[in-house]
């Protein structure tokens, strides 16, 4: 009995060893990866891999999936996702696009005022934020905010080691049960916005905060975000959320898909009047690509 | 109901020693077997026959809505009244000693790796061992450890990337070409035995790992150059079940012609009736027996004993040819295993034997290619191992630890990376 266990033990840690090698080539290696695997997390990984890539752009567009509806991922300057990766996971996504891409002068951050203020406490974290961004690469970016998250569920300290994101077991349910007012920013979300303004002006670069289309009901419902309004007063994130409550273009409910995102239909007709409608309300701010912008767009329109 | 059934057919067990006359024990026998068969029927089979009633009586042209059942099929019914059924059979026939430990009876009844979908046990077999000393065995554990991640491997692997397959092409039959419903009828023929195969690795590999040695349920069927030798080697703790207590009791092949007929055609109705309460399992058995009701008449059916290709490593055309044939004629049979109804059957298997049979499938994709690249690793594995228990069994004197552990970090990686850990169920757990 006695040796049957420890060859169990034995194997088990070259098994982990081998598996943490073999997993580290994949992540490194994402052609294969993606070939390979269709898992959910490794369509935000995608875009982590592109933002250490060449980016020709001076525009970077970062964002949740209603902001996805209007600038799509396309690998290159337009890396949107959705609303569980988070301002800390977008943070990533810019530090890396920034450092590998000197010429970037201008990132555009989207999101609906409900989704950009998002508490981390979700179920659908594991998928896109922490399997694809707990990286150890990532360590510099992270700070004690997110190791406090992190401690609350000590088994997230495993997504460390690499090949523990393709066990099956590795499902981890991050929410909790602190209810929270949907027109209140989480202190989390704020604190990270605020990281990736401080770092972009030190890289010369410019940060808008902007919001894709929301409900027209919203507006009444959250008391035209008077909450969120107050809540930013004074902070440094102030003069970004200026500009961001700016943006806001609200469409009647019946263009609704669901209870966030826009009707395939109307989007197909409306698109470039409500990407006009983004960058005339952030007039006067740096250049943005917009011609790229709008290429990228009727190719989408073409292709879908 | 498992403790009900099981004290039944403890007591029965106990009476039947002590009963001397005939007439007494034909009676405990019959006590077990009403009940056993009685709460099968009930639950199993009452909306079958309850429908099957209704819909003959629209021949007359009348009809009514009959009462229905809707209750839950409890689980491993099919397996475990066979169970408990053979040991009471075997004490009947005094081929086995009753059993008075009623603790060692009821484990032997509820043994939890192979409750829900076998194998099937014998009480001559596995009641003993729950009552002598089991001392730890290194090479029985370990190789029981290997047969558990070979069953793995045929289940998350082979058979759920296999049904993601199958599922569309069943579902949408009359949209896809020939081609593709023979890759379709195909695919469950892998899906339906690795998985179910798969299972009864990971029980009999579960059992060994307690000491306890379990039947073997399955011996590489689809390497088989006949249908008998096919059933040989196809779900054994059936098939052997049905030939010990229906099929020699009804007298087998040993009442002429007529007589051995009508008892291949009992016993091939009952094994497809025993898969579940539809038309489909019994036209399914039917078509086996017919594949089988030739070899036996022209008593070829104990041709092939021995394993194909055996001291060779390559098949001879032959042999290819015999298991190519083999595996189709199961492959059309298994299109009624798998259909919903005889008429979607029938429509799937004419629109696969049409024109459009030599077109090229439509559904080889990126999942289909790896699909199939998996199964010919699997299938490749098993024929090297056909001589063996499992695909993973290794002669520990002839392959090093360093091959051993490189072929099971192999396994696992393709677990994790090809696998599919959705739930879903094991074929057999229905049943």
């Amino acid at each position: 009995m006695r040796k049957f266990i420890v060859n169990i033990l034995l194997f088990t840690f070259l098994l982990l060893v081998v598996l943490n090698i073999i997993a580290t080539i994949l992540l490194n290696s994402p052609k294969l990866l993606f070939t390979i695997s269709d898992e959910s997390w490794l369509r935000i990984y995608k875009r982590v891999i592109s933002s250490q890539e060449k980016i020709k752009s001076d525009t970077l567009y970062i964002g949740d999936s209603v902001a996805g509806q209007l600038f799509p991922y396309n690998g290159k300057n337009q890396l949107t996702s959705n609303g569980a990766v988070y301002p800390i996971g977008n943070y990533i996504l810019v530090c890396n696009a920034i450092k590998n891409n000197p010429n970037i002068t201008t990132v555009i951050y989207l999101g609906v005022p409900r989704v950009i203020g998002r508490k981390i406490e979700r179920t659908r974290t594991c998928n896109n934020f922490i399997k694809p961004f707990l990286t150890v690469d990532n360590i510099k970016y992270f700070d004690s905010s997110l190791f406090d998250k992190l401690n609350n569920k000590k088994l997230s300290y495993l997504y460390f080691l690499p090949f523990y994101r393709f066990l099956p077991i590795s499902e981890l349910d991050f929410s909790d049960t602190v209810r929270k007012s949907p027109y209140l920013m989480d202190e989390f979300a704020i604190h990270w916005i605020e990281k990736m303004m401080a770092f972009c002006e030190s890289n010369n670069v410019k940060l808008i905060l902007a919001s894709p289309p929301v409900a027209k009901s919203l507006r009444k419902k959250s008391n035209n975000w008077s909450a969120m309004r107050k809540q930013i007063k004074g902070r440094k994130c102030a003069a970004l959320f200026r500009v961001y409550f700016r943006t806001i273009n609200y469409l009647p409910d019946r263009f609704l898909k669901d209870r966030v995102h826009w009707k395939k239909s109307y989007l197909t007709k409306h698109r470039p009047k409500l990407i006009e409608h983004i960058y005339k309300s952030i007039r006067g701010i740096r250049n943005i690509d917009r011609e790229g912008a709008r290429e990228q767009n009727s190719r989408f329109n073409s292709t879908r | 109901m498992i403790i009900f059934s099981s004290l039944i057919d403890f007591i029965v067990g106990i009476k039947l020693s002590k009963a001397e006359s005939k007439r007494k024990r034909k009676l405990l026998l019959l006590t077990s077997i009403s009940v056993n068969l009685g709460f099968l029927g009930f639950f199993k089979y009452f909306n079958f026959f309850a429908d099957s009633f209704a819909n003959a009586f629209t021949l007359f042209g009348t009809s009514f809505d009959p009462a229905r059942l809707s209750i839950i099929l409890p689980v491993g019914i099919s397996f475990y009244t066979f169970q408990t059924l053979s040991y009471s059979i075997d004490v009947y026939r005094r081929k086995l000693e009753p059993n008075n430990d009623i603790i060692a009876f009821f484990a032997f009844v509820s043994f939890f790796p192979q409750l829900v979908a076998g194998p099937i046990e014998r009480a001559a077999n596995l009641l003993p061992q729950f009552r002598t000393k089991r001392n730890f065995d290194y090479s029985r554990a370990a190789d029981g450890m290997r047969q558990i991640l070979w069953g793995l491997f045929k289940k998350i692997v082979i058979a759920d990337n296999c049904a993601i397959i199958v599922d569309d092409i069943f579902h949408n039959y009359s949209q896809y070409p020939g081609s593709t419903l023979l890759l379709g009828a195909v695919f469950f023929s892998l899906q339906i035995y690795s998985d179910f195969s798969g299972y009864s690795d990971i029980a009999i590999g579960t059992g060994r790992l307690f000491g306890f040695n379990l039947m073997r349920n399955f011996a590489f069927p689809y390497f088989s150059r006949d249908i008998a030798e096919f059933w040989r080697r196809w779900h054994i703790s059936l098939s052997t079940w049905f030939r010990d207590y229906l099929y020699i009791p009804l007298g087998g092949s040993r009442g002429g012609v007529w007589l051995t007929i009508r008892n291949i055609f009992i016993i091939f109705t009952v094994t497809g009736f025993w898969h579940g309460a539809n038309w489909t399992f019994i036209v399914w058995g039917l078509l086996h027996a017919l594949y089988f009701l030739p070899l036996l008449l022209l008593s070829r059916n104990r041709k092939y004993m021995n394993d194909v290709a055996e001291g060779r490593f390559f098949p001879n055309i032959r042999e290819i040819l015999q298991i190519g044939t083999t595996f189709f004629q199961t492959t059309i049979a298994f299109v009624f295993f798998r259909a919903e109804t005889i008429e979607q059957s029938l429509l799937y298997l004419g629109r696969m034997f049409s024109e459009s049979l030599f077109s090229f499938p439509s559904v080889l994709s990126g999942q289909a290619l790896i699909s199939l690249t998996l199964i010919g690793l699997m299938v490749m594995i098993e024929w090297m191992k056909r001589d063996k228990q499992h695909g993973l069994q290794f002669d520990s004197a002839k392959s090093s630890k360093v091959f051993r552990w490189s072929s099971y970090v192999f396994i696992i990686l393709l677990i994790l990376l090809f696998g599919k850990f959705d739930e879903t169920e094991f074929i057999y757990f229905q049943f």
